[in-house]
């Protein structure tokens, strides 16, 4: 899969790439209503496609769509609350208004994981480590071990197999004998790695492992412009999250579909500001491509 | 809202768990022994993704808490489902995932220390039953968050829509335990004591 490698965004510092890869799907999560959906929802769309490009992006939301069906339809069908009502089946009145808040509840999954498809690209394996490898020293080397072993692991189930090939992959051996063939290919595997893992284990020994704090092969500072753009991301969550919590971006279904508080500018104002904080990635690039390099330059 | 207030619990008790691991320094023979498992764990639930539900992931974190303890049993079990979604996807699930995979690979340490696992008839049975809670679980993650107000309508249909494939992860647990406990179980045994790994501890 493509990603984009070198990108504006990703100059920031590790910890508001996290800020920024967890809030806004966590954001997504808290609200129901119609237009901050449709932000957010738009916004992840447009990020995964920066990131993985058009087609990807798109076969993905495709693939993902089916569910927003089966949630909107669970939805209709076994929620009766509501007053306008679609259609009677015996005693049972389907409404409207759940199907609509299935499909607002179906949207919001399917925004939630196209937000966690970008994680990686926004906040690289590496610099995730990074974050936590201080505070969590033991737990951060046993994750970095794991995503090293995975593709050793595969090469030595391909060795494996290779080896023991003659005899586990002919088709006249009958089903028993295959499932023991590869068990047997499974066990050695086991054995092989765990007889690595110790050799491992004692030449970080033998290399003095513990002795120090963990450090990281590069290591980020927080710079000016890092902490504007962290005063940036506090104020639009706060901004949003009154919005969400306090007022104008409270929507309710049942037993109407309505807003809360009918105050339009308050509801433009937090939009606008969510949709700032969602776009950060496509503005900061924008500003770069649009002869901003001045300002770049000198604001580092 | 629920699904966030559900994510910040289950972190917490992710949280507690490696806490108590990092508290106790481990060695690095303490350390390498879990990330071998966990990407044992993690590839063969990747490479078994086109069977939906037939996975060893849950044999082999079963047999990690037999061998190597409790602590241990929970971190293959999580950390195997945090690896795998690197490669899988990442999701609101994936908290719940590590949560449910670690509870599995802890209680298999427990009823190790109780002894119970003398019979196999025990054995299997927790198999079976984690593999089908694993997949309540799930169910439960998804109607938090999902389906709103939870109805026993919508209970009904999301867990019987689950059924088979859960009955699949328990029964798939059960086979790979069948044929793997015994021999698995020799060799680590074996490592344990001629290394000297997870002496003493956790």
């Amino acid at each position: 899969m493509y990603t984009r490698k070198h990108t504006i965004f990703e100059t920031l510092h590790p910890a508001l790439l996290l800020a920024y890869a967890s809030g806004a799907p966590i954001l997504a999560m808290l609200t129901n209503h119609p237009l901050f959906l449709a932000i957010s929802f738009l916004a992840a769309f447009c990020v995964q496609t920066f990131y993985s490009g058009i087609r990807e992006t798109a076969k993905n939301t495709l693939f993902m769509l089916p569910f927003v069906l089966v949630v909107a339809l669970i939805n209709l069908f076994t929620n009766q609350r509501g007053m306008t009502i679609l259609f009677r089946a015996g005693h049972y009145a389907y409404t409207c208004e759940s199907l609509c808040y299935g499909i607002a509840n179906g949207m919001m999954l399917l925004t939630v994981l196209v937000w966690f498809r970008s994680f990686s690209a926004i906040l690289s394996n590496e610099k995730f480590l990074y974050l936590f490898g201080r505070h969590l020293p033991a737990t951060a080397l046993l994750l970095s071990m794991i995503l090293k072993l995975f593709p050793e692991t595969r090469h030595k189930i391909q060795s494996i197999q290779f080896a023991q090939g003659g005899f586990s992959n002919n088709p006249k051996c009958g089903i028993k004998e295959r499932l023991k063939h590869s068990m047997r290919q499974i066990s050695s595997l086991l054995e092989w790695s765990m007889e690595d893992s110790i050799e491992t284990a004692d030449s970080m020994k033998a290399r003095a492992y513990g002795k120090a704090e963990r450090t990281s092969y590069r290591s980020y500072k927080m710079t000016a412009k890092d902490r504007r753009m962290a005063a940036f991301f506090a104020i639009a969550f706060l901004a949003v999250c009154y919005s969400i919590f306090g007022g104008s971006g409270r929507y309710t279904y049942f037993p109407v579909m309505r807003m809360d508080h009918g105050n339009i500018l308050e509801l433009t104002v937090s939009a606008v500001i969510y949709l700032g904080f969602l776009f950060t990635p496509l503005w900061m690039e924008l500003q770069l491509q649009k002869g901003g390099m001045r300002t770049w330059e000198s604001s580092k | 809202m629920d699904l966030c207030i559900s994510a910040i619990i289950l972190i917490v008790i992710l949280a507690l768990f490696f806490r108590s691991f990092e508290r106790q320094k481990p060695r690095p023979r303490d350390i390498v022994p879990i990330a071998v498992m966990s990407a044992i764990g993690a590839l063969g639930r990747v490479l078994f993704a086109a069977i939906p539900s037939f996975k060893p992931t849950s044999a082999v974190v079963i047999i990690t808490g037999i061998q190597f303890g409790p602590l241990a049993g929970f971190l293959t079990g999580a950390l195997s489902a945090l690896a795998s979604n690197m490669f899988l996807g990442q999701g609101p699930w994936t908290p719940w995932q590590m949560v449910a995979w670690g509870l599995i690979g802890f209680f298999a340490g427990m009823f190790q220390r109780k002894n119970w696992f003398r019979y196999r008839g025990v054995l299997y049975g927790f198999g079976m039953l984690s593999g089908i809670l694993f997949g309540w679980l799930m169910n439960a993650w998804y109607l938090v968050g999902y389906v709103n107000p939870i109805t026993w309508q919508a209970i009904v249909v999301s867990y019987s829509a689950s059924a088979v494939m859960d009955v699949t992860h328990g029964l798939a647990t059960v086979i790979f335990l069948f044929a793997l406990e015994k021999p698995w179980g020799r060799k680590l045994h074996r490592l344990k004591i001629k290394y000297g790994i997870f002496d003493g501890r956790g």
